[in-house]
């Protein structure tokens, strides 16, 4: 039992803008009431929230465990030692799973979404992600360069079925699609695809079948998460007709869009780009079924790692340094290639500002919420610079005037946008937004049944400061961070889908696993519940 | 007699296509398993020693518990080694241990990827799954490594192959002599090992089309080389396996690993490096996730820092730097070299193995564990990453590994509080 | 006579001694030296555990005993002058950026690791890594001079950026490893592959050297600059002829895998 009483309360998908009033916490939930003589918070003058919510993050899994051996001087540079309450580790863009966790607490988010997992190595980030204690987490798992799928969606069979079989086979809670077709394109020699309508070779599909069909069976299962799709052509110049291309092949169908920033670009391929972003922005605003998270960029070291392994052959071409690709067959590809984004530099100066663009131009805070696109953009740990950057315009106009001029004027950002994000709204993109696009009515508000995972901030002008050092965080219904310690580290729960399949689909799977798969079907599904436990399931509703 | 589905954790290979026969709870016959998985079983479900013994004597398991912890609690700098024999979750617990005693940690068996894990922390590298190599690769290349003979079952999963091969594909073996694997190629390179760099640098060049210095290269088979590099930039999808157990020198793992990334700008190219332990890539996974770094971790200071050379089990033991060791799943004093293994017969050891070997008859503290893969369930990290579970075909009244590391951990820890 | 730090006797694992630097020291009192941390392993200790204190320098310190087990020496120093009397162990030197650190005896792997000033004096001879990169970092020693009168091991000069390394013998494998720029000469034998990777720089031999064929010859001189530089590390102490400070020396280019603006200077003779 606890009583947060009388702090300022922002609690957006209830209405609650600011109110002072008492939060009731019992048994992991929120209360209508407690017994007065319930253990309280004295929250006067502080400013309550639910957890913050990340929808797109890269915290478990072999891309993220390759990603941290390659770069052992970054965690010598930063070091945790071992508590009485805590588990040492390392930190850097890409932390070790330990850190990964206490440090997304610290800075008041409980629940975290994996955006990336090919379910043949799902065993790898269920391990890893019980490895990452106090958030609950989730994953999304890979199906768009899955070659089984290919061949379902090209011979029009079941994949719905497929998909919710594999979700299942994963532990997994939503679907993700990357460069679909293009990651596939990489493993013939190095290739890709430009655009939605290109052959991916040999396979008889294009990206815009592979997006319309895992979409379509996405809406048909009725998952909590809509499809989440990580376009096409990131990064190249003019790429944000791909971008739009995409979203109008998924009209009428839900849709998430990744890093949204990473897709924005106006410019022809090849030459330099600009910004794209109020196109974008109008699309959105325009598209209440459609949702995208930003991807900011933040100044500062970073670490790209992605799915969509032809991008990261580019960026190495750039840095001229270190550089993993990993083949995962039949499922995805992977490419990883430690960065520094420059101020000064045209093109980090340019991402950096259509990510404020976005955010700034924005209409619905509900389906534009915040990420880095964690460590791509940068590191979660930047999160409250960027909060900063958004709800206070004099230090953001002063931010805008320190980097690369050229390519602020390729922007909107120079127009001397006005819209400072109120707290409100932060709640929204930080929590009560990511909650709702991932479908987890418990996570992201504070009404009476929600998870008790609340934050609980002092009121600070500098809002960097603020953000960065919760007073209180509050995971179900335990205080786990005082003034910036962690008090106790529990184990958080895996979130997975519950969706049902017809167990005919293994029967359709065998021939075509057998001739694309090393492991056997049989033991492909992970069903180890020390992997699995402790979960808790997300049921599928609607469609069906 | 019930036939049950299993996992050889015999080598890197992870093959997951196992059947074994078991009447009255043990091992009948097994089927799938190349002559490495017989032996790897048969060690496993032999007569086992006590449960556990302290100098030699059998006592109850909490009793070894107990000296094992007064063991680690007493060291200054204890060494936990060994772990690429057992599973991912008995790594887990080793590297809570390592941690809880402020020891150093290090995956150490026979072969493990010490030189290449190093050198890709200076330049990367590209890899691919079995099924990659299998449906995609054009054109293998085994440089320096004997699949035939280390990971038995590796070439016919891959297709590789003389009587799996397809026409259009080929196997080029680049060795020092004729190996068990150029009798199943399409073409031998001979290359004796201390030409090695200079073959590597050769084919670098010959790659990107740098001018080479020919007198330089006068002993190197020259023509071989250059017909092959040929053939690499040319195809769609190439791999490379070597050994990351003979890849041992750190400047030839850096070219091996740079030759692959310099391919890798013309063609599709990736390297596999072979494992023999059924999980050393585990064990490196583990405590990457863990510590952020794959191998030679030192939690003296209360929290990781790693360093190749210096926290390298076998140099630290050398070096007559550590004052006790717990030994999991690896035969130390047959396998490691005589200056290591000399030190290792002067400090107190705890030995975890399901086997029972030297290294454990002449522990202070033994364990006799169930075998990870044959008597427990688990998870391995195949050579190429993919994790894979580990059945428990045959019934076991014996804890794992991991439990053992976990009951001295929890004594350790208990010790901790005031 | 200078602070000196004795160690009683040699500790049972290594000693790790981070900041025992003399600028460090020079401004502390005795109390505060002897309760300096130092970890025996996993056991937090204090200076005073380990080692007696006397005398008391002015940014001069002086150890003695066996420190072979001794680590960070003189890590990170900045101004003063360090004496090992003996041998000592590992990252002696490591990320210094300045004065001057003398080991008697012979010195442990990664000596010098990161350097970027002053000098480091080995008398006897260094282990592998010496003078080279921390794990996953590009860059090595960025500056100062290391002189070595013995050997050195592996990877002398891996990723060097700027500065000077000497061996008066010889050099192990990979020596210039990846090296940026600077200049790495050994008047012994060198092992295999020199300059492997080295984008710019001078590795200098006056021994035979095994090239890899990436390299190429260029032309055979007598570089000018290098007469200078000889000659400055023949006042240092290193035993150079008039012959090698006056030579001719086969330059050879390299490594082409890598711009090709690095070079391998072999001593020819000085007809």
């Amino acid at each position: 039992m606890l009583r947060i009483a009388q702090g300022r309360v922002y609690d957006p998908a209830n209405g609650i803008d600011g109110e002072v009033r008492d939060v009731c916490l019992d048994g992991g939930r929120v209360v209508e009431e407690l017994p007065s003589h319930a253990p309280r918070i004295d929250a006067r003058g502080m400013v309550v929230m639910p957890g913050g919510v990340d929808i797109h993050s890269h915290i478990a899994g072999p891309a993220v465990n390759a990603a941290r051996k390659l770069s052992p001087e970054e965690h010598r540079a930063d070091v945790l030692d071992r508590t009485a309450t805590t588990r040492s580790g390392t930190g850097g863009t890409v932390p070790s799973s330990f850190t990964t966790g206490y440090r997304y607490a610290l800075l008041g988010y409980t629940t975290v979404v994996e955006a990336a997992t090919p379910p043949l190595a799902a065993r790898h980030t269920l391990a890893e992600l019980r490895d990452t204690p106090i958030v609950d987490a989730a994953f999304l798992v890979l199906m768009g360069n899955n070659l089984s799928l290919f061949e379902l969606i090209r011979d029009g069979g079941p994949v719905t079925e497929a998909v919710a079989w594999l979700l299942d086979a994963a532990g997994g809670y939503g679907v993700k699609l990357v460069n679909p077709g293009g990651v596939e394109m990489w493993k013939h020699g190095n290739r890709n695809v430009t655009s939605l309508d290109d052959q991916v070779e040999g396979l008889g599909v294009t990206p815009r079948r592979v997006l319309e069909a895992v979409a379509t069976s996405v809406d048909e299962l009725g998952l909590p998460h809509p499809v989440h799709v990580h376009c096409n052509n990131l990064g190249v110049a003019g790429n944000w007709r791909t971008t739009l291309d995409t979203l109008d092949a998924l009209e009428g169908r839900r849709a998430h869009l990744a890093h949204v920033q990473f897709h924005a670009y106006g410019g022809t391929p090849g030459k330099r780009p600009r910004s794209s972003a109020p196109e974008l922005v109008e699309h959105l605003a325009a598209h209440p079924e459609h949702s995208a998270d930003v991807g900011q960029v933040m100044f500062g070291p970073a670490t790209t790692m992605t799915v969509d392994a032809p991008v990261s052959a580019l960026l190495r071409e750039v840095t001229g340094g270190k550089w993993v690709n990993a083949d995962l067959e039949a499922e995805t590809g992977c490419g990883i290639v430690p960065f520094t984004y420059r101020e000064r530099n045209y093109v980090h100066a340019l991402q950096w500002a259509i990510g404020l663009e976005l955010f700034l131009l924005s209409r619905d805070p509900w389906r534009v919420v915040l990420s880095t696109d964690h460590p791509n953009g940068g590191s979660f740990l930047s999160y409250p610079r960027l909060i900063r950057l958004l709800m206070d315009r004099e230090f953001r106009n002063e931010q805008i005037g320190r980097v690369n001029k050229k390519a602020i004027r390729r922007t909107v950002l120079g127009d001397d946008l006005e819209r400072e994000y109120t707290l409100g709204e932060i709640a929204i993109i930080t929590r009560a937004g990511p909650a709702r696009l991932l479908g987890l009515a418990d996570k992201g508000h504070l009404g009476v049944g929600a998870d008790a995972d609340v934050t609980i901030y002092s009121e600070h002008e500098d809002r960097e400061q603020m953000f960065a050092t919760p007073r209180f965080v509050i995971k179900g219904g335990r205080v786990i961070v005082e003034e910036g310690e962690l008090r106790e580290a529990p184990a958080g729960d895996l979130l997975r889908v519950a969706v049902d399949h017809d167990e005919a689909i293994e029967r359709t799977l065998a021939p075509l696993f057998e001739e694309h798969y090393s492991v056997q079907l049989a033991n492909y599904p992970v069903r180890e519940p020390w992997l699995l436990e402790p979960a808790r399931r997300v049921p599928a509703g609607g469609g069906r | 007699m019930a036939e049950r589905a299993a996992t050889c954790a015999g080598c890197g290979c992870g093959c997951d296509d196992i059947d074994v026969a078991v009447a009255a709870g043990a091992l009948e016959r097994a089927s799938g398993t190349c002559v490495l998985g017989d032996a790897w079983l048969a060690e496993r479900t032999g007569d086992a020693p006590p449960v556990a013994r302290v100098d030699g004597r059998e006592v109850d398991f909490a009793d070894a518990v107990e000296a094992s912890a007064a063991i680690l609690g007493d060291a200054r700098l204890p060494l936990v080694c060994g772990l690429g024999q057992t599973d991912c979750e008995s790594q887990r617990a080793a590297v809570a241990l390592a941690e809880a005693v402020g020891g150093v940690i290090d995956p150490t068996g026979p072969e493990v990827d010490g030189a290449a894990g190093a050198a890709s922390q200076a330049i990367g590298v590209s890899t691919a799954s079995f099924g990659e190599l299998r449906d995609r690769a054009e054109l293998v290349v085994t440089w320096l490594a004997d699949p035939v003979t280390s990971n038995p079952r590796l070439l016919p999963r891959l297709r590789l192959d003389r009587a799996g091969r397809a026409a259009e594909r080929t196997l080029v073996v680049i060795d020092a002599r004729r190996t068990a694997t150029a009798d199943e190629a399409d073409e031998f390179i001979e290359l004796p090992p201390q030409l090695e760099l200079q073959a590597l640098w050769a084919m670098r060049a010959l790659v990107r089309d740098v001018p080479l210095d020919r007198d330089l290269a006068a002993r190197l088979p020259l023509d071989a080389l250059e017909r092959l590099a040929g053939r690499l930039r040319t195809c769609n999808y190439a791999a490379l396996i070597y050994d990351a157990g003979l890849t041992t020198a750190y400047v030839n793992a850096l070219g091996l690993l740079a030759l692959v990334r310099d391919l890798a700008r013309v063609a599709h190219v990736v390297a596999l490096p072979l494992r023999h332990e059924g999980n050393a890539r585990g064990a490196e996974d583990v405590l990457a996730w863990q510590t952020g770094y794959p191998a030679a971790v030192s939690f003296a200071r209360g929290h990781p820092r790693a360093r190749p050379g210096e926290f390298t089990a076998a140099e630290l033991l050398a070096r007559g730097e550590t004052d006790a060791a717990l030994i999991v799943g690896f035969d130390a004093l047959r396998l490691l070299p005589p200056r290591a293994a000399d030190h290792l017969r002067r400090i107190p050891t705890i030995v975890i193995d399901p086997r029972d070997t030297e290294t454990g008859a002449g522990a202070r503290v033994a364990f006799a564990t169930a075998a990870a893969g044959v008597h427990r369930d688990g998870t391995a990290h195949r050579m190429d990453g993919v994790p894979v579970a580990l059945r428990a075909p045959l019934p076991s009244d014996r804890v794992g590994d991991g439990d053992v590391l976990a009951a001295i951990e929890a004594r350790v820890t208990r010790g901790e509080e005031p | 006579m200078p602070l000196t730090l004795t160690l009683r006797e040699p500790p049972a694992v290594p000693l790790e001694t981070e900041g025992l630097a003399p600028d460090r020291l020079a401004s502390l009192r005795r109390s505060e030296i002897e309760a300096l941390t130092v970890w025996h392993g996993n056991e937090r200790a204090q200076l005073a555990d380990f080692f007696a204190v006397s005398g008391d320098g002015d940014e001069e310190l002086l150890v003695e005993g066996d420190v072979r087990r001794v680590k960070f020496l003189g890590a990170g120093m900045t101004t003063g002058r360090l004496t090992v009397a003996r041998d000592a162990g590992m990252h002696t030197g490591a990320d210094m950026r300045g004065g001057e650190l003398v080991v008697e005896g012979d010195v442990g792997d990664f000596a010098g690791t990161g350097m970027r000033g002053g000098r480091l004096v080995v008398h006897g001879s260094a282990g592998h890594q010496l003078g080279g990169a921390h794990p996953g970092e590009r860059a090595g020693m960025r500056g100062g001079e290391i002189l070595v009168h013995g050997d050195v091991g592996d990877q002398v000069g891996a990723g060097l950026r700027r500065g000077l390394i000497a061996v008066a013998g010889r050099a192990g494998d990979g020596a210039g490893l990846r090296m940026l720029a600077g200049t790495i000469v050994a008047l012994g034998r060198f092992g295999a592959a020199a300059g492997a990777d080295m984008r710019r720089g001078t590795i200098v031999a006056m021994s035979d050297v095994t090239l890899l064929p990436t390299f190429t010859y260029a032309c055979s001189y007598r570089p000018p600059f290098l007469s200078l530089y000889l000659r400055h590390l023949r006042a240092l102490g290193l035993p150079l002829t008039d012959e090698q400070i006056e030579g001719r020396y086969a330059r050879w280019a390299g490594d082409g895998l890598e711009l090709r603006r690095g070079e391998i200077l072999i001593y020819e003779g000085n007809e």
